[in-house]
């Protein structure tokens, strides 16, 4: 957890992310051992790695902890409050949220000087949490600690992707901590107070074909309705939703072919999914008509690459 | 505007709004009355329909969006106008109290039937998950989908 | 010859072909009856011909004020005449729920529709062969005793000569009187009663042939959408009317009060129109705060307490030494959550109104429109048409009164169908419930005192005002009717002292009605699990302790919990279970109830399994044992069996209403979700036949026992006892923590 070694002293990839656990206290790791251990053992044949050279030559990754990993714990910030500093710990540590929320170089390591400025995660796009945030409304720590612990933010949008498993967890998790989290993560970002403009409601889209706008009306308006702040199964107004505002369509594209799904047996919010309903090309006209019409940000150039990413 | 969509193997010419969802058009313009209105969020499944043989909420499709594919409701399951094995399986066990989600649990399971004719009690559950039924049918349902899977001939 | 009805509705029902059309379920049934308004009727319950006629084909014809509300009544009552009679089922149509041809037989409430209206049916059945053999003796020149029938046709056992009904009968009314005394067909000489024939109305429903209320189409008909207030007792400021000028065939926005409304021509575009309607609502905050429910319940002015039970002297023996135990029971709000939202067609004619709709009593809904619109009675017609479950007042009767006021807006016959979000938030709901209970218990483990308190609203099973009243401050009776939910607050056991009061609440948060078991259910929840706790706490096995506290006499009693140990391998030992180890644990919890203490006997087992971890419950498997006298059908009793327990294993697990300070927020599935065939468990089921006692009712009984015999098996599993429905799970692992 602390170097990154096996128990037989081989270098683990750091894919398992102890670039973050590092900073785990000796306390927590012998806690999540004590628990590991005290689970029910099942037989399970690891898979062997299929990498490739010279990536699959592991004394290589003793080079990549030289340069990238840094064992050194977290010092205590006495200007900040403790739920800020416990808030760091969770996050920088166990919660390796820059894992995914944190762009990479090109040897796969979170680059310095962007930390929380976006990443990517299974296919789908991990946000900006600082000030490179595109969100309409700023994260507030209330938001964040909504959003975390049920999966869903009336000015944001509903975890959806790998997130989701994240809320998931974190609803299990104690409410201050969780509350720590979210304190830590909006000090990521300026909390001015001050938000995007989000373009008019009904704003026209020229060149729109009538079967976009007919598909539109027909399978998404009755929930995406721009008359109520949040229409049914929570859906969130697709001015202010995370996914639509994205530099990137992956996100929105996953959304429409997969649906979101409440937490397991719990209420929640809801999307169907549009996979097995709609044809590729009528996602992709939707997913720009959705972009242009709800944002005023440039149009994506990517929608049909990520609809054929996320069929695989 | 008119728009041709095929329904039960048959071209239908419908003229309505293009953003109309396929269900009021299935049961309003062509007086099908399988596929059933319960929220028309995509969550209940009392409207699926086949959509080229797969499982598919009728009550947000637009027919703008249908094109060339073919939509199969309850009534086109019949052979020569009698049930069919799926549905006769489902009589015969006597699945339905109000019958409202019926057509949208036979619809569903039909096309499990059809990928995998011998499914595991496990697989009939997970695959019939999204659509629910208030009545508590359930356990019946499944009686009927195991029924017609097993092609048995006497009630169990 | 009395003609108590009119000449022309007769002739509809027998001379025209009409009744021709009517006996196939596949057909658009009340087409050719829909646009007659037929004379005024006496429908007196003592007489033959307000539940039979007889035409000149042989057909019987049934008038059921009792309605199929998808339980399988319609193939029951069917049953019950054919037999009577000795007329095939195939000559026997019923016709349900029409406040012009069908009598009062009470509100398809309660479980009461066989043991109430298939016993008065069954009656006049009876009555109606004995007159039919005396006339077939005299034609026949034969003794009645030595009458024999075949589907309709009458003869002499010893030869010569038949005569028909229809040939009796010949086109006239019985004109008789219902007599108690006429003797009804010996059990054992039964050929259909008993027997698990097929409902009728089955192969249409999976050909799609069948015609539901929502199918249900009246020529001429307009489409109609409600647009409902965002919160409870919101004024409508505003409403733009412009805001829909695009959307095309908009017949009219209708607006009355706080009722809005929108008429179109075609169906999506009233659904699109009342979705994009620009209006201004005021800010209406008139419910308490659903974190504080229980305060709030406790803190409600009691109107009257109502003290169901009161042997002994419990004030003294509750005191007296001895050991005390006593705990609190809650049970949330729940919604009916029909899967097929509510729907009705209105059509006024010449100022008479005339409502289609699923309500499970026309007659009280007749009365309800009545009022609304300011109409004498008889100038207003309500008729059944099926539609989705209800389990009790649910939207239906709402949905009419939405269409009756948009018919007589527009002029022309108007269908409402709610939407998922009117359903879910504004069908009247079970309202909260909060029970103490308490009781002393002596050193040998008896108990010397049982108490214990309801809060509970107040008022009975009587008429729910109508949505579109309320919103558009129409003459409505104002009247809270919950339900007959004071029904098993007392309980059967024999104890010594026994005192069980209800406290009648003045206010309720959201409109209540009935649904399945109402009352019972939530009653039966405390009083099955607070005598589980005692058991638990003199260390006897549950089952057993129910049988040593039961009526020795009652020995359908005694059968009941006998089989129940038979056919669940029930492990005869205290509860908990002796190994609360590791993350899953498993339990067997059982209940029983004598229905409201008079009638159908239920006994329940459940074994649950428990994630500790994560607080889930699993039931694997649900055994139960029935006993509700006559069997009529087999196959409908066990379907209602097996309904009650997967309905209310998802009440019990994962539903609870969720409201802010305004309005109900769980509008849709994902906000109020109910069991998944994922969840479903494996059911066994043991039918106790008695066909020579009365039939009982068998739609609601089990449903009373689901919860608590699985808070009794999650004790067994963990040690812990939940008390609050639903059993979710941060309240399984917060009652886990806090042990």
């Amino acid at each position: 957890m602390h170097e990154g070694v096996d128990r037989a002293g081989r270098q683990l990839y750091p894919a398992f992310p102890y670039d973050h656990f590092t900073k785990a206290t000796d306390d927590d790791i012998h806690a999540l051992y004590v628990f590991l251990m005290g689970q029910p053992p099942v037989p399970n044949a690891i898979p062997a790695n299929k990498l490739e050279f010279p990536l699959n030559f592991r004394p290589l990754v003793a080079g990549w902890k030289i340069l990238f990993l840094r064992e050194d714990p977290l010092p205590r910030d006495a200007s900040k409050s403790p739920e800020w500093n416990r808030g760091r710990y969770l996050v920088e540590g166990l919660g390796h949220c820059g894992g995914c929320h944190t762009p990479r170089n090109i040897l796969g390591a979170e680059e310095k000087g962007s930390a929380y400025s976006g990443g990517a995660a299974e296919g789908w796009q991990a946000p900006p949490l600082n000030s490179k945030s595109l969100a309409v409304h700023e994260w507030t720590a209330d938001q964040l600690a909504e959003y975390l612990s049920t999966g869903w933010s009336r000015w944001h949008g509903a975890a959806a992707g790998p997130m989701a498993g994240v809320v998931n967890d974190l609803a299990q998790a104690q409410s201050k901590d969780v509350r720590a989290m979210a304190t830590y993560i909006a000090s990521l970002s300026p909390q001015s107070g001050s938000n995007v403009a989000a373009p008019a409601p009904n704003k026209q889209v020229p060149g729109t074909s009538a079967d976009v706008i007919a598909i539109f009306s027909g399978a998404c308006a009755n929930c995406h309705d721009d008359r109520n702040d949040v229409g049914p199964s929570k859906t969130v107004s697709l001015a202010l939703s995370s996914a639509v505002r994205q530099p990137g369509s992956a996100n929105a594209v996953r959304a429409i072919l997969a649906g979101i799904q409440p937490p397991p047996g719990a209420p929640g919010a809801y999307m169907p999914a549009f996979a097995d309903m709609l044809t590729d090309h009528q996602i992709a006209s939707l997913a720009e008509y959705v972009r242009a019409r709800y944002t005023n940000e440039p149009q994506w150039t990517d929608v049909s690459q990520q609809i054929s990413n996320a069929r695989q | 505007m008119t728009i041709v969509i095929n329904v039960n193997d048959k071209p239908q010419a419908i003229e309505a709004d293009p953003s109309t969802p396929l269900l009021y058009v299935l049961r309003n313009e062509l007086a099908l009355h399988g596929p059933r209105f319960g929220c028309g969020l995509g969550q209940c499944g009392a409207c699926t329909v086949h959509v080229d043989g797969r499982p598919t909420f009728s009550c947000l499709l637009p027919i703008a969006a249908v094109g060339e594919r073919k939509i199969t409701t309850l009534e086109g399951l019949l052979e020569d106008g009698k049930p069919n094995k799926l549905q006769q399986a489902f009589i015969d066990e006597q699945a339905a109290q109000c019958g409202y989600c019926i057509s949208g649990m036979v619809m569903r399971a039909q096309a499990l039937l059809r990928a995998n004719p011998s499914p595991t009690d496990g697989e009939i559950r997970k695959h019939m998950r999204p659509n629910l039924c208030r009545c508590g049918t359930h356990a019946a349902i499944l009686r009927a989908i195991k029924r017609a899977a097993a092609g048995q001939e006497k009630r169990l | 010859m009395n003609a108590r009805f009119s000449p022309s509705r007769r002739d509809l029902l027998r001379g025209t072909g009409a009744c021709v059309v009517a006996f196939s379920f596949t057909a658009p049934v009340v087409d050719a009856l829909a646009q007659d308004f037929p004379a005024p009727k006496s429908v007196a319950l003592d007489q033959v011909d307000t539940f039979l006629a007889v035409d000149a084909k042989g057909m019987v014809t049934v008038y059921a004020g009792k309605v199929d509300l998808g339980t399988g009544v319609r193939t029951a009552l069917t049953q019950i005449v054919a037999e009577e009679l000795d007329v095939a089922m195939a000559n026997i149509y019923v016709i349900q729920g029409d406040t012009a041809l069908t009598p009062d037989q009470g509100p398809t409430y309660g479980s009461l529709s066989i043991q109430n209206g298939g016993v008065q049916i069954r009656q006049a059945a009876a009555t109606a062969r004995a007159a039919l053999l005396v006339q077939a003796a005299a034609r026949l020149g034969a003794a009645p005793d030595d009458l024999g029938i075949e589907n309709g046709a009458v003869s002499a056992k010893s030869g010569g000569g038949t005569v028909t009904y229809a040939e009796l009968v010949a086109g006239k009314y019985f004109d008789l009187k219902v007599d108690p005394a006429a003797p009804t067909k010996k059990p054992a000489d039964y050929k259909i009663v008993g027997k698990p024939i097929d409902r009728l109305d089955i192969p249409g429903k999976l050909t799609g042939e069948f015609t539901y209320m929502q199918d249900f189409r009246v020529p001429g008909m307009l489409h109609g959408r409600v647009v409902r207030p965002p919160a409870l007792g919101a004024t409508l400021e505003n409403v733009d009317e412009s805001s829909i000028k695009d959307i095309p065939g908009i017949v009219k926005v209708v607006r009355d009060g706080n009722f809005l409304g929108v008429v179109a021509q075609d169906e999506w575009s009233a659904v699109r129109a009342a979705r994009v309607i620009a209006t201004t609502w005021s800010k209406s905050e008139t419910l308490p705060d659903q974190a504080k429910l229980w305060e709030h319940v406790r803190a409600t002015k009691i109107l009257k307490d109502d003290v169901t039970s009161n042997i002994g002297d419990v004030g003294a023996a509750i005191a007296a030494d001895g050991r005390k135990l006593s705990a609190t029971y809650d049970f949330a709000i729940h919604t009916h959550g029909s899967i097929g939202p509510s729907c009705a067609i209105s059509e006024f004619k010449d100022g008479k109104l005339i409502s289609w709709s699923s309500s499970q009593a026309t007659h009280n809904l007749r009365k309800q429109l009545a009022k609304m619109f300011s109409l004498p009675l008889d100038d207003v017609r309500c008729v059944y048409v099926d539609g989705s479950g209800c389990y009790g007042r649910n939207g239906h009767e709402d949905a009419a009164g939405d269409s009756a006021l948009l018919a007589k807006a527009v002029g022309k016959p108007v269908r409402v169908q709610w939407s998922r979000a009117d359903e879910h938030g504004w069908d009247p709901k079970g309202p909260p419930t909060l029970i103490d209970l308490r009781a002393n218990v002596d050193a040998a483990g008896a108990v010397t005192a049982w108490e214990s308190e309801f809060f509970i609203p107040q008022g009975a099973a009587g008429l729910v005002d109508l949505v579109a009243a309320t919103l558009a401050d129409l003459p409505a009776d104002h009247q809270l009717s919950p339900g007959g939910i004071v029904n098993d607050s007392a309980i059967g056991y024999k104890f010594p002292n026994i005192k069980t009061v209800c406290h009648r609440l003045e206010t309720t948060p959201f409109r209540p009605a009935w649904i399945r078991a109402p009352g019972r259910m939530q009653n039966t929840f405390a009083n099955e699990c607070f005598l589980d706790e005692i058991a638990a706490a003199v260390q006897a096995d549950p089952l057993e302790y129910r049988m040593k506290h039961t009526d020795p006499a009652d020995k359908r009693a005694l059968d009941v919990l006998d089989r129940l140990a038979t056919l669940a391998k029930w492990d005869k030992r205290p509860s908990p279970q002796k190994s609360i180890t590791g993350n899953i644990v498993k339990g067997r919890g059982c209940s029983y109830v004598k229905y409201e203490l008079v009638r159908t006997y239920v006994g329940t087992v459940a074994e649950v399994e428990i994630n500790r971890a994560t607080g889930e419950i699993r039931v694997p498997k649900f055994y139960i044992v029935h006993d509700c006298g006559q069997i009529i059908n087999p196959i409908g009793v066990k379907a209602q069996i097996e309904g009650c327990v997967i309905q209310t294993i998802s009440r019990t697990l994962k539903e609870e209403l969720t409201f802010d300070r305004g309005m109900v927020t769980s509008l849709d599935w994902a906000s109020y979700p109910i069991l998944t065939f994922l969840e479903v468990p494996e059911l066994e089921i043991e039918l106790i036949d008695r066909p020579t006692e009365k039939p009982w009712g068998a739609g609601e009984p089990t449903a009373a026992l689901v919860a608590s015999s699985i808070s009794n098996a999650v004790f067994d599993a963990t040690g812990v006892r939940l008390r609050s429905v639903p059993f979710k799970p941060d309240k399984v692992k917060a009652a886990l923590q806090s042990a």
